[in-house]
């Protein structure tokens, strides 16, 4: 999937007209065939305002919606997202209860087949643990049978790069960060990914692939027999 | 599934009442707690430890306090590598996920030596593995045992290397080798350090058994993919004597992989929900195993034995043991592990206030941040690894343990967050205005929008800082000392 980020609607950047917003996403639409994910500002007036421009005009297109929010009218987020056949993506603030209480209130506009749960993700050395923890007890919850926290689960994994040790130049013995970088963002992706995570938005494409290959090694039908371990106690390496 | 000899059945976490009843129940308050049912709740909650009740410790109750050690033992065992200040505990956890208590002892991390390395490798390596450490959050993170390995199946070579290990480190050690001939040569030159020996199989176990027993060492058991076979293992180990067990059931570096998450997990459910004790002790991961495939570079065999040690440790192992030694490899790992294992019930806030350091004079700049820890440390060991730190004040706001970042968000969406008279009011309390003779406030540059609304309740200016404070050092250079006083 390819998410786009609308970050000129930002008032505080360029201000864009949810109009000439929406043209953007008709853009790529029309450029890809790969689903989109669309993401708003962080501003949740601005942001409701977009997503009800561009809900209407990609109607039937299934985008998922990025993010609903408590802070912004949920219920007329959920009605644009609900009667144009989109999907929300539920961001709550790190709590398991606000999360709950996010999908209590979009249950009353939204099927339940038409929300994502993103819990926010802290990067590695930035309060992954917060995230790991929450993300792995909404697993939990969910596969014990609580229905209001049944839903896949997104994790904004590119805040990897909020991390200081992911992208800044270091003393020699920590270089090169052109592969400390990407292997942090992969390692905040594969705790998402052990916690119960089921849709990860990232950057760099070398963690993507490693990402990628880890699913599909832990989700591929099992054949009857392991592999061999090879001894690695003798391996001249 | 293992067959059902041993200790099974479900296990529950044990209630106080249950504690309670053991303990002497006179609520002397030796042990400091205001009563007998408070200091049984602690127990329970691993805050205190039965050594902390002199009363139990007296031959009277020498059965009750056998049965409340049995009651809250950890259902993984606890096992010792190494002696002194420099051993490592692996193991001694309580639980499967974190939320259910706290990890206890961080996945302790050994890299490799090898017995036909020449002389000045072998120096070079040992002083990269130890001279390793890193400054996080206040904590020094570092790397914790050195595993040799018998490359050369010799017992003469593996005795040297052993030897000249032993003469350039304090480091535990794991000694590695299936012959139990080479880790005898090896043993000899350090009889007394309870090394960690690498390992038992279904052919070589009376031997290494004898070994352990000998010198008094924890004992490794490989059974790759066989489950039932390292719990039939445990308990033949266990029936000559060998507690002290690390268990390996194999890490798949490829196609496998699936099997080892399984291994792993499982092992960890039975020991903590099913109350096995035969499978309760502290597994080893072997990340080194992506450096089998040689005609890899070794950048892609570094990054792949990253990868598997960062699912590892989210898989319950709790010592792994790699090859690379590679800063950007190790560090995300290092943070990883330090990340997972802090203890989730303390609180994530330190205590607002004003920070001084250094000694400030009255030009000095004036810093606002959050309480909320991450935050607090990060900005202040920026300052303290900085030529700023001999002279700034940093003002820490009582932000209910939030970030500047969700501070800025919530901010941004109306919705609380930090607001200017929480400044403002920070600023009266503080006393800092009796401290500087400016009236100059740097605040962060995610709060960059506080600002009027800052002037204008505090008559303070407001310079918008870095939205990083990584750059503080620079920006205050440009922005503060330049002009030698406060740009007032």
């Amino acid at each position: 999937m390819i998410t786009l980020q609308l970050i000129s609607i930002d008032p505080k950047i360029k201000d864009t007209s949810p109009k000439q917003a929406a043209k953007t996403v008709e853009e790529v639409l029309q450029a890809t065939d790969v689903p989109l994910a669309v993401g708003g500002c962080g501003d949740p007036l601005k942001d409701l305002a977009v997503f009800k421009e561009v809900t209407e005009m990609a109607q039937g297109e299934r985008l998922l919606i990025s993010s609903v929010s408590t802070w912004m009218d949920v219920k007329e987020a959920a009605e644009a997202i609900g009667k144009h056949g989109h999907v929300a993506l539920a961001l709550s603030g790190m709590d398991l209860n606000e999360a709950r209480e996010l999908n209590r209130m979009l249950y009353r506009t939204l099927p339940r087949e038409q929300i994502v749960m993103d819990p926010s993700t802290a990067s590695l050395g930035s309060g992954l643990e917060f995230t790991y923890t929450l993300m792995t007890r909404l697993r939990l919850a969910a596969v014990m049978g609580d229905h209001e926290l049944q839903h896949p689960m997104s994790s904004g994994v590119t805040n990897a790069w909020f991390a200081r040790e992911s992208w800044k130049k270091m003393t020699p013995e920590w270089e090169p960060k052109e592969l400390r970088g990407p292997l942090w963002e992969t390692v905040t992706a594969l705790a998402s990914l052990a916690a119960g995570c089921d849709f990860f938005m990232m950057m760099h494409p070398t963690a993507i692939q490693t990402v990628k290959d880890t699913i599909q090694r832990l989700t591929k039908e099992e054949t009857n027999r392991p592999d061999e371990i090879s001894d690695w106690v003798s391996l001249r390496i | 599934m293992p067959d059902n000899e041993g200790d099974t059945g479900e296990r529950k976490t044990p209630n106080p009442v249950d504690v309670y009843e053991l303990l002497p129940g006179t609520n002397c308050q030796k042990c400091r707690q205001k009563n007998c049912m408070t200091f049984a709740s602690k127990l329970i909650n691993k805050e205190v430890s039965l050594e902390e009740c002199p009363p139990l410790l007296d031959k009277t109750y020498e059965e009750a306090y056998r049965e409340l050690w049995r009651l809250l033992k950890p259902p993984v065992r606890q096992v010792t590598i190494g002696t002194g200040d420099t051993a490592v505990k692996i193991g001694g956890e309580y639980v499967m996920h974190r939320h259910e208590l706290a990890y206890i002892n961080p996945t302790a991390i050994a890299i490799d030596v090898t017995d036909e390395l020449p002389h000045e490798e072998l120096l070079k390596r040992i002083k990269r593995i130890e001279d390793f450490t890193y400054t996080y959050l206040g904590q020094k993170l570092h790397l914790d045992l050195i595993a040799i390995r018998s490359t050369s199946d010799n017992p003469g070579k593996f005795a040297a290397a052993v030897k000249t290990v032993k003469e350039k480190t304090r480091l535990p050690l794991v000694l590695c080798s299936y012959s139990p001939s080479v880790l005898k040569a090896g043993l000899e030159f350090i009889p007394d350090h309870r090394p960690l020996l690498y390992a038992a199989t279904r052919s070589n176990w009376k031997e290494m058994a004898q070994l352990a027993l000998t010198h008094r060492c924890p004992l490794a058991i490989s059974a790759s993919n066989d489950l039932k076979l390292l719990r039939s293992m445990t308990k033949t180990l266990m029936n000559v004597g060998v507690t002290d067990l690390v268990l390996d059931p194999g890490t798949s570096p490829n196609e496998g992989f699936q099997y080892t998450v399984r291994n792993f997990s499982m092992l960890r459910w039975i020991a903590c929900k099913e109350g096995d004790e035969l499978l309760g002790f502290p597994l080893i991961g072997t990340p080194i195993t992506a450096w089998a495939k040689q005609e890899r570079t070794p950048e892609v065999a570094t990054w792949q034995e990253a990868t598997l040690a960062s699912m590892l440790i989210t898989h319950y192992a709790n010592l792994l043991i790699m090859h690379n030694v590679d800063g950007w490899a190790l560090l995300p790992i290092v943070i990883l592990r330090q990340n997972l294992y802090t203890d989730p019930r303390k609180p994530a806030a330190v205590e607002p206030g004003l920070r001084i350091f250094g000694e400030p004079d009255e030009d000095s700049p004036v810093m606002f941040t959050t309480n909320f820890s991450l935050t607090y440390f990060t900005v202040s060991s920026d300052i303290e690894s900085s030529p700023i730190s001999n002279k700034c004040y940093l003002l820490v706001l009582d932000s209910e343990g939030i970030g500047v970042r969700t501070a800025a968000a919530r901010a941004t969406a109306r919705k609380g967050g930090l607001t200017a008279e929480m400044v403002a009011k920070a600023i009266k309390e503080s006393g800092i205005e009796q401290k500087v003779r400016h009236r100059t406030l740097i605040i962060p540059g995610l709060l960059a929008n506080l600002g009027d609304e800052l002037e204008k309740l505090t008559g303070w200016k407001a310079l918008v800082g870095p939205s990083n404070s990584a750059e503080l050092p620079k920006f205050l250079e440009e922005h503060w000392y330049k002009s030698q006083k406060a740009p007032n």
